[in-house]
């Protein structure tokens, strides 16, 4: 993991500090665009590169939605199957690729909890749960990543409890601006309103990063 | 970007969010709006994003990945299936090169440096290498059938043939044996047409035979009919005991010169009836007789046993 994200990382930071303030002509790194490249041409090598990169927190993901490691693990591995298939469908212009895998990683994750019919009210904080981490195949976790996922996990400590709570319903549940209110009691408007406050202050704190993966 | 512009985009990403259409193939889809609205609109996604890493990466068992990339594998061979649809450099090729049993081989000695193309023409050539052997196997097949079925069909010719010729021997055989008895019948026909012509000749005599004096046999009796100019006669004669051994009866005509020779005849019971048909007609003949003579014999040397020398004109 070392050997391949720090010094995409490094250069991601160095390439958005030199992009911030001009209008950007790329959205997609080299060594992703590489990837993605390989990946079309059907280059198994590149989709194996791919999973040690990012299935890690795509399965943290699935199974922060899921609540089961086995589930979870299945839904990884659809998501790597559909990606392997529909590499070239993939437009760098409209999202980084791992935003799109974990769009894709949660739809997924999102389609199986609502047909297992679970209802789970708890409403956690992102950060609280993983009693099984992820290493990296050198043993060291990235710096650069945890360093991200701290500050992520800050800006959302900062937001408001309502706020966060609107977001993290609304992303890792998948419920609807409807079921939101009727879960939370919360009037309809209330509910959108919560929602584009924590978008808001998000996109503005988090613009680094954001640039970092655009 | 005016803050009226990024509050109407964040909206629509949070409305989308809201409504629950956080489906990739979102992202996909043509976005609309001015370019500042699509910026804010990825900028909002990369936060959702951005949600995922804040949460801390689980492991996965070990053998998920060998799981994925075996199932990526079999994939892969399947799309190579579809090959003859794409063109040439296209992506399948490559993957077909990994699929074929030439690829292990290859795989292993390190030997080969062989292109993709290359590793297709191969493969075409031994597939059809493959079908000209299927064909040529499946042609012998056939010619043997054909030649089985060919030399049964001859024997089954030869049989027939065989048993053709047996019955036709067969019935060779009888038509000799009827062409045989047509020749007899023939000359039975002859004989009795001569004699019919001789009967009804005008000017044919006939002349009765009887035992002389001193024959010993007086049962004996003869019938000679016989032409004026002696061109052909016929005698039939009854009554006569069977020759003996080194002897034959002797027909002579007696004439004024002397008796001549006419014919010889043997004698086998004493029921049997001989003819003596001639054509050889003797001269000035006065009377006819029959002796027992040795063979070889020129002049009678016994009594006349049969004898006749009144003629009557048949018609």
């Amino acid at each position: 993991m070392l050997s391949y994200e720090a010094p995409v990382e490094f250069f991601l930071m160095t390439t958005a500090k030199a992009r911030r303030g001009g209008p950007r002509k790329s959205r997609q790194n080299p060594d992703e665009r590489q990837l993605l490249e390989r990946l079309v041409a059907g280059e198994p090598e590149a989709l194996s590169e791919l999973y040690d990169r990012y299935s890690g927190m795509l399965l943290g993901l699935s199974y922060k939605i899921l609540h089961d490691a086995s589930d979870a693990e299945e839904v990884l591995q659809e998501v790597f199957l559909q990606v392997w298939r529909q590499a070239s469908r993939y437009d760098s212009s409209k999202s980084s690729i791992s935003t799109w895998l974990v769009l894709i990683t949660r739809s997924r994750s999102i389609d199986r909890l609502r047909s297992r019919k679970v209802v789970d009210k708890t409403v956690t904080a992102a950060h609280v749960e993983n009693p099984r981490t992820h290493a990296s195949p050198e043993g060291v976790e990235d710096v650069l990543t945890i360093e991200r996922r701290n500050r992520l996990l800050d800006e959302l400590r900062r937001l408001p409890q309502e706020q966060r709570e609107v977001l993290e319903l609304s992303f890792y549940r998948g419920l609807t601006q409807r079921e939101i209110a009727q879960s939370t009691d919360t009037p309809l408007g209330t509910v959108k309103t919560r929602t584009l406050l924590a978008m808001k202050k998000l996109r503005q704190a988090l613009q680094e990063d954001i640039r970092d993966l655009l | 970007m005016t803050e009226e512009n990024t509050s109407q985009a964040e909206e629509g990403v949070v409305d989308e969010l809201l409504a629950g259409r956080w489906d990739p193939t979102e992202i996909l889809r043509p976005v609309g709006g001015d370019e500042t609205q699509q910026e804010i609109r990825r900028e909002c996604l990369e936060v959702l994003g951005l949600l995922a890493r804040s949460l801390e990466p689980r492991e996965p068992s070990a053998d998920l990945k060998r799981r994925l990339m075996a199932e990526v594998g079999a994939s892969r061979k399947l799309d190579t299936r579809g090959l003859g649809a794409e063109s040439e450099g296209m992506p399948a090729l490559k993957r077909l090169e990994e699929t074929l049993p030439v690829e292990v081989v290859r795989s292993e000695s390190g030997a080969s440096d062989e292109s993709s193309e290359q590793l297709g023409q191969r493969w075409g050539r031994g597939q059809q290498h493959q079908r000209h052997q299927k064909w040529m196997l499946r042609l012998a097949a056939a010619m043997a059938f054909f030649a089985l079925g060919l030399a049964g069909w001859q024997a089954f010719r030869v049989g027939g043939l065989e048993r053709t010729v047996g019955r036709q021997a067969v019935e060779l055989e009888a038509a000799r044996a009827g062409l045989a008895g047509i020749g007899d019948s023939a000359e039975a026909l002859a004989s009795a047409n001569a004699k019919l012509a001789l009967l009804t000749s005008p000017g044919s005599e006939f002349c009765a035979l009887k035992p002389g004096r001193d024959s010993r046999m007086q049962l004996a009796r003869g019938t000679l009919v016989m032409h004026p100019d002696a061109q052909s006669w016929f005698m039939k004669v009854v009554g006569l005991e069977p020759s003996t051994e080194g002897f034959r009866y002797q027909v002579w005509y007696l004439t004024e010169e002397g008796p001549v020779a006419a014919a010889s005849f043997g004698f086998d019971s004493v029921d049997a009836v001989v003819e003596v048909m001639t054509s050889r007609g003797p001269v000035g003949v006065q009377a006819v007789m029959v002796t027992l003579e040795p063979l070889g014999s020129e002049v009678p040397s016994s009594p006349a046993l049969l004898y006749g020398d009144e003629r009557m004109q048949i018609l």
